[in-house]
């Protein structure tokens, strides 16, 4: 059992491209955010996928409302990707970072070694701390519920108009 | 006049106590080196424990009931899915980890190691030789290897490390940072080979993770607080309704 995982993490650790990646993320902390970004927005659009994936395929909801949930929950993952980059992106920004670590840190000489270090660390978690508490936890939820509600009206009048 | 006398207050106290404070924030902040997959994690459980019941207790118009069930569907979700995915991460650490150090991951003829117990060996044995006829040096090495077993290499320790490397002979010194380098550059390499197996077995177990949780969260909930029937009249009240019941004398 364990032979054929050995091989399989020996062959994954020592590709071309998990080798570069890996040494990108050593030397570069903004590329090491970058991609934690990434990692955390792909498990939440996965999951999302198969969320609409799973209603496809599930029998128990009724056909008509079937295609309308997936498009909720499509939109929803949808949503949370887009706002998630996009505020972890601006927040990679080396002119954001500056400024905000001068707020901060006010009153620290900025060529010291204590203020480069923190700018640094900072640099590093700030698009973390922003994508997944401030983007997914307050901004998706503002701005998907008005969609949830656009969808499911526009949903209802099409049912209306069917029925009638 | 009275701007006069605001202007003349004295806000030194303040000032120092603000900076003072600015400066430990940037020390917390200096110490933070390489994060991964654990980061990722402690925080989706922070924003979806404290953060959305926080947000569902100011911001929603629902009944209080339904709010404070749906408050509290939140933090237990959010342990649910930690309990799955802590696991995960350990087990996929550790197994990388026990590999690399028995050299199962390194190709041969390759210098990119992974192999973390050699090269913190090597450098340990290099330092501990360099230093072994200064009492003092040696003193302090030996506490620094110490913490080393203890608690891994981090930010803090490689720089008290360097320190020892400068006041060491100066024909060790060359050497001793080669070798420090190295280690350094192994530990990272396998920290993050870590992370990105750690990921990619997540999104592997993304299907089995989401009906564990479709199969048992329900049951979690309705063990914590049975959904009420809303047919008949109502008979138990949320303790805030209790509570405003209570001031205007209506509570029995």
């Amino acid at each position: 059992m364990i032979k054929p995982i050995e091989n399989g993490l020996n062959k994954f650790a020592n590709s071309h491209i998990v080798k570069k990646h890996i040494n990108k993320c050593i030397e570069n902390k903004n590329f090491l955010t970058k991609t934690l970004l990434v990692t955390s927005v792909s498990k939440d659009v996965f999951a999302y996928a198969l969320r609409v994936h799973n209603t496809m395929k599930n029998d128990e909801i009724p056909k008509d409302k079937k295609s309308f949930v997936a498009k909720m929950d499509a939109t929803t993952g949808f949503t949370t990707a887009i706002v998630q980059v996009g505020t972890g992106l601006a927040l990679a920004s080396e002119k954001v970072q500056k400024t905000i670590c001068k707020h901060l840190f006010k009153g620290l000489d900025e060529n010291s070694k204590l203020y480069k270090q923190a700018s640094s660390g900072l640099g590093v978690v700030l698009p973390l701390v922003g994508a997944t508490l401030f983007a997914k936890r307050i901004l998706v939820p503002l701005i998907s519920s008005p969609i949830a509600g656009y969808l499911e009206n526009k949903h209802n009048k099409n049912q209306n108009t069917v029925q009638n | 006049m009275k701007t006069n006398s605001i202007n003349n207050l004295n806000f030194s106290g303040y000032n120092s106590t603000l900076k003072g404070a600015r400066a430990s924030i940037a020390k917390k902040f200096a110490k933070i080196d390489q994060i991964g997959e654990g980061t990722n994690i402690a925080l989706d459980f922070i924003g979806k424990a404290v953060l959305v019941p926080a947000a569902i207790m100011v911001a929603s118009k629902e009944p209080q009931e339904k709010k404070e069930y749906s408050a509290l569907k939140n933090p237990v979700a959010a342990l649910f899915q930690l309990m799955m995915e802590v696991p995960i991460l350990m087990a996929g650490s550790n197994l990388v980890e026990k590999l690399a150090n028995k050299g199962k991951l390194d190709k041969a003829g390759s210098d990119f190691s992974y192999n973390e117990k050699l090269f913190k060996e090597k450098f340990i044995s290099n330092i501990e030789s360099a230093v072994q006829n200064d009492k003092n040096l040696k003193e302090t090495c030996a506490n620094l290897v110490e913490k080393l077993n203890k608690k891994g290499l981090g930010k803090n320790l490689k720089e008290e490390f360097e320190e020892i490397i400068k006041k060491s002979a100066p024909s060790a010194k060359d050497a001793l940072k080669k070798s420090l380098k190295e280690f350094d550059e192994t530990h990272k390499r396998l920290y993050h080979l870590q992370n990105r197996v750690c990921f990619v077995a997540a999104i592997a177990l993304t299907p089995i993770l989401c009906k564990a949780e479709d199969y048992f969260f329900p049951k979690i909930m309705n063990l914590i607080k049975k959904p009420q029937k809303q047919t008949g009249e109502r008979k138990t009240i949320s303790i805030y309704n209790f509570k405003a019941q209570l001031a205007k004398g209506e509570a029995k």
